[in-house]
């Protein structure tokens, strides 16, 4: 068996209270971004004070549980939910955040370690079970998604590191005999330097246990802050380069058996008819086992059970009338662009009187379905018994795998233990848990431990994707070709049906069921639109919604992607249409947008806007404000025919203040890959089913046609942003824009093989 | 019926269906689960193994066909992650989730062997393996800093 035990938190859960309803209230005024909207709602009242109290008070709720891993040992203290301590120096760090690659579980600890004063050589860093004490702060909800884990965390982070420095200097201090001030913690050693006496951490951390927590921790002056801002090499790489590092596929139980699964590959499709003694029949079946939609076979390896399932005779459902297909529903989306009722995001002056008024501008774009495709395939392993269930999962969803547990088993949260492994490739779909339902159910019915993996095949059809979303810009034009107004339609089904936290929905049996957010919560089909930072006088932003057949959700760049080409391929469409140069245009519209200028002309200078290129060679620049930063981007490229190579993608990035420039710089890097494999990929559907179903079929970038990747960041010292998802975001109109730049065509819809363009 | 191969210099004989995909038969026969399941179809790279020194997609390689043959996979590259291509990939932080670096690595690894010094058109043409998070120009910096030494 292979030791998961190094990664796996083995504390058990204590405390649940998914059912509180602290979450959300309406939020008073306009539709503002998601996070601002609920922040105001739930975070209402709650101080930075308040919030610390609650971390420290939730740490010591799980001390009275008498569950925290002093249970290995007896010997660790647990100085908050974050901080643990052991006699031998052994300083453990607690992260809520789940590892998909983005650096986090480096990031977060090291916040912590430096203002605990830790030896950082020798941290060891823990993956949290399910609390409410790692819980997002505003959310109240435990998740890893939508860029937040740094601006949401960062100073609780801060303040719980500050504290259990707090305890350990009181501690010394008695210990010592010395006052506090006079006391510095460093190095995982607390030292008097008047006396030159000192005390270890692990020798410290039984008194300081003891010691309460300070209402206010004292943070150290940024000067003393020695990780943060560093480039530290990440804890999780090791393991991944000698193939050592577990994710979810690689978990190995005593006894466990395999299980393969096909559903009705139709979207709401049933199996009708199989032969479930044939297929027991079959070399290494040990089980067949009904799941909701499609079978599960279960047998002693993972690949006997596949071959099993390739060879069965299983009968599903025939596509029902409206069956999934993509010229009937691009019909749809049209049709709804046309005949509304549209749904007002934001109104500002009066601008249909400005646009009757003066010369317009319009464009239409459309972006397609699209799937995650993590290279991962979608798995879970589990063990159920009557009275307790291990989960073993690489998930990004804790708190709605918890709760999928719950209703699955029958089972209180206290008997459920939620396992996390690395993620390989999460971009949102592993926020969600149908997944691990399917998997609850095969392993109650076979009643040993299970890893059910999907194939890459059944990751295709059973996706939740990218909804496609559909575009229409006007805008009206003075006599200076300023943009003197700008209404802005958008067609899209809401992105968060499976993912908004589950607690609101209190009459939701089943929480893989999709729910619809409250409509003042769900801004994400506009996000970017709204609050697109440029000087427009008149507004006009509308959304249409649209209930599919085909399960969408929140995709790496959420609404911000494919409303960010929409918007700044049409801020280009406007430069062209008034002979302006793009940069020029858009400082313009940024004129009072200090830290937007400032990127615009960081990235300008080093792209080189302006200066000339061969023919058949073009630059095209987007800027985004997006996930709390702000980005500007040049894309550089030739063409010749209908072909396209990359040349260079050259970002400037704001997200106030950077902490770990490598990982940051990773992030954008790895992002604009993710933006411009976008730019070619697309699900499409026939009779129901998606049509892609490998990677043979669905072709994200490689290697050979990568682009020289350059990421420039300033430091504003403006409230943090997040780096995981900001770098792809304006990628697509920055290339689409390249491309007019170069040949005169512009691109109105994606994938690019739409206008015949290939990117070689 | 048995098939015997040596795995990591070490020989094994495997009672298995000698259809099953080499990376099957590593991961569920072995417990060598470095090498990964990504596609099933070849496209992807994330199961790339050696077997006598020549990468191969061991998802749609039967394990039959290693009978005879020294098979290396991502545990055996080196005892310690002191190969230099393990040493360029630490250097240069390649991962992000790092799902499919054993196999970027085991990829890089056969082009090194054949061409010490490679330059980008050699890395473009080895390197076909996928990556979703997007590490591919790190990865080529590591490889011309591990064939730099």
């Amino acid at each position: 068996m292979l030791s998961i035990s190094s990664i796996i938190c083995q504390i058990n859960i204590v405390d649940i209270d998914t059912a509180s309803s602290v979450y959300p209230r309406r939020a008073q005024g306009g539709t503002v971004g998601m996070i601002e909207m609920i922040g105001a709602a739930a975070g209402q009242g709650i101080s930075r004070r308040a919030m610390l109290r609650a971390g420290v008070a939730a740490g010591a709720s799980l001390l009275i549980g008498g569950t925290l891993a002093r249970a290995a040992g007896g010997t660790e203290a647990v100085l908050n939910a974050w901080v643990r301590i052991s006699a031998d120096d052994q300083v453990t760090l607690i992260t809520s955040q789940s590892e998909m690659g983005q650096g986090i579980t480096t990031t977060l600890p090291a916040i912590l370690a430096d203002e605990l004063g830790a030896d950082w050589g020798r941290i060891r860093v823990e993956s949290a079970p399910f609390a409410p004490a790692y819980r997002h702060p505003v959310y109240h909800w435990m998740f890893t998604g939508n860029s937040e884990s740094i601006s949401a965390l960062h100073d609780l982070m801060r303040a719980m590191g500050a504290s259990a420095r707090h305890m350990l200097i009181a501690a010394a201090a008695q210990r010592l005999g010395a006052a506090p001030e006079a006391l510095i913690a460093e190095d995982g050693v607390v030292r008097h330097p008047a006396s030159g006496r000192a005390a270890s951490f692990g020798a410290l951390a039984a008194d300081a246990e003891k010691i309460p927590p300070p209402a206010v921790p004292p943070l150290k002056p940024e000067t003393a802050r020695r990780l943060v801002g560093r480039a530290l090499p990440r804890l999780d790489i090791p393991a991944k380069v000698d193939g050592s590092a577990v994710f979810g596929i690689d978990v190995t139980l005593p006894g466990m058996l395999h299980a393969a699964v096909r559903c009705a590959p139709v979207f709401g499709g049933r199996l009708e008819r199989y032969d479930a003694a044939d297929l027991r029949a079959r070399p290494g079946v040990v089980a067949v086992v009904e799941v909701p939609g499609g079978l599960a076979v279960v047998g002693e390896t993972w690949w006997q059970a596949r071959q099993a399932l390739d060879a069965a005779d299983l009968t599903f459902s025939a596509p029902p009338p409206d069956a999934a297909d993509s010229a009937a529903l691009a019909a749809r989306y049209r049709e709804a662009l046309e005949q509304g009722p549209f749904r007002t995001h934001l109104r500002q002056g009066d601008p249909e009187r400005a646009l009757a008024a003066g010369r317009t501008l319009g464009g239409t774009y459309a972006l397609p379905f699209q799937a995650h495709a993590a290279l991962e395939p979608i798995n879970c392993t589990a063990h159920v018994t009557a009275s307790a269930c291990d989960i073993f999962v690489p998930t990004q969803g804790v708190e709605l795998t918890l709760g999928v547990a719950r209703q699955v088993t029958g089972l209180a949260a206290e008997d459920i233990r939620i396992h996390r492994t690395l993620i390989g490739g999460g971009f949102g779909r592993r926020l969600l848990a149908d997944f691990v339902k399917q998997t609850l159910i095969v392993a109650r019915a076979v009643g040993r431990p299970v890893k059910l993996i999907w194939s890459r095949e059944e990751d295709f059809a059973h996706d939740f994707y990218r909804p496609a979303m559909l575009h229409r810009i006007t805008a009206s034009l003075g006599d200076g070709g300023e943009i003197t107004a700008l209404a802005h339609r958008v067609v899209s089904p809401s992105h968060l049906l499976y993912v908004f936290p589950r607690a609101v929905f209190p009459a939701l049996a089943d929480w893989t069921e999709p729910a619809a957010p409250p409509a003042e919560y769900d801004p994400m089909a506009v996000e970017g639109v709204v609050g697109a930072p440029y000087a427009v006088p008149h507004l006009l932003v509308e959304q249409r919604d649209l209930d599919l057949i085909v399960p969408v959700s929140v995709w790496r760049t959420t609404g911000h992607g494919p409303n960010n080409f929409a918007l700044e391929s049409f801020i280009d469409e406007v430069a062209a249409a008034t002979g302006q140069d793009p940069l020029a245009l858009r400082r313009k519209l940024l004129v009072q947008n200090a830290r937007a200028l400032r990127l615009l002309d960081a990235v300008a200078e080093r792209a080189g806007w302006g200066t000339p290129l061969p023919k058949g060679h073009g630059r095209g620049l987007a800027f985004a404000a997006a996930f709390g930063g702000l980005i500007a981007q040049v894309a550089e490229l030739s063409v010749e025919g209908r072909n396209i190579r990359l040349k260079r993608i050259t970002s400037a990035v704001d997200c106030g203040r950077v902490l770990d420039p490598g990982i940051a710089a990773a992030n954008i890097e790895g992002g604009i890959v993710w933006g411009l494999s976008a730019l070619r990929t697309e699900i499409t559907f026939a009779d129901g089913r998606a049509v892609e179903s490998n990677f043979d079929g669905f072709d994200p970038l490689h290697l050979r046609e990568m682009p020289q990747i350059v990421t420039h960041f300033i430091d504003s010292g403006e409230k943090l942003g997040g780096l995981g998802e900001i770098g792809p975001v304006p990628t697509g109109a920055a290339v689409a824009n390249a491309l007019f730049a170069a040949t005169g065509e512009r691109i109105r819809a994606l994938p690019l093989s739409t206008s015949g363009f290939t990117i070689t | 019926m048995s098939i015997a191969f040596t795995i990591n210099g070490r020989p094994v004989k495997l009672d298995v269906d000698p259809e099953t995909p080499l990376l099957w038969a590593l991961r569920e026969q072995l417990a060598l689960t470095g090498t990964k399941y990504g596609c099933g179809i070849a496209a992807c790279g994330a199961c790339t193994v050696h077997v006598d020194g020549g990468a191969v997609r061991s998802c749609s390689f039967p394990v039959s066909e290693a009978a005879g043959r020294a098979v290396t996979t991502i545990e055996g590259l080196s005892s310690d992650r002191s190969h230099p291509l393990q040493q360029a990939w630490i250097a240069h932080q390649v991962p992000q989730c790092g799902y499919c670096q054993s196999g970027m690595i085991m990829a890089a690894a056969t082009l090194l062997a054949e061409i010490p010094h490679p330059s980008d058109a050699d890395i473009d043409a080895a390197i076909t393996n996928l990556c979703r998070c997007g590490t591919y120009q790190r990865v080529r910096q590591a490889i011309h800093a591990a064939a730099r030494g």
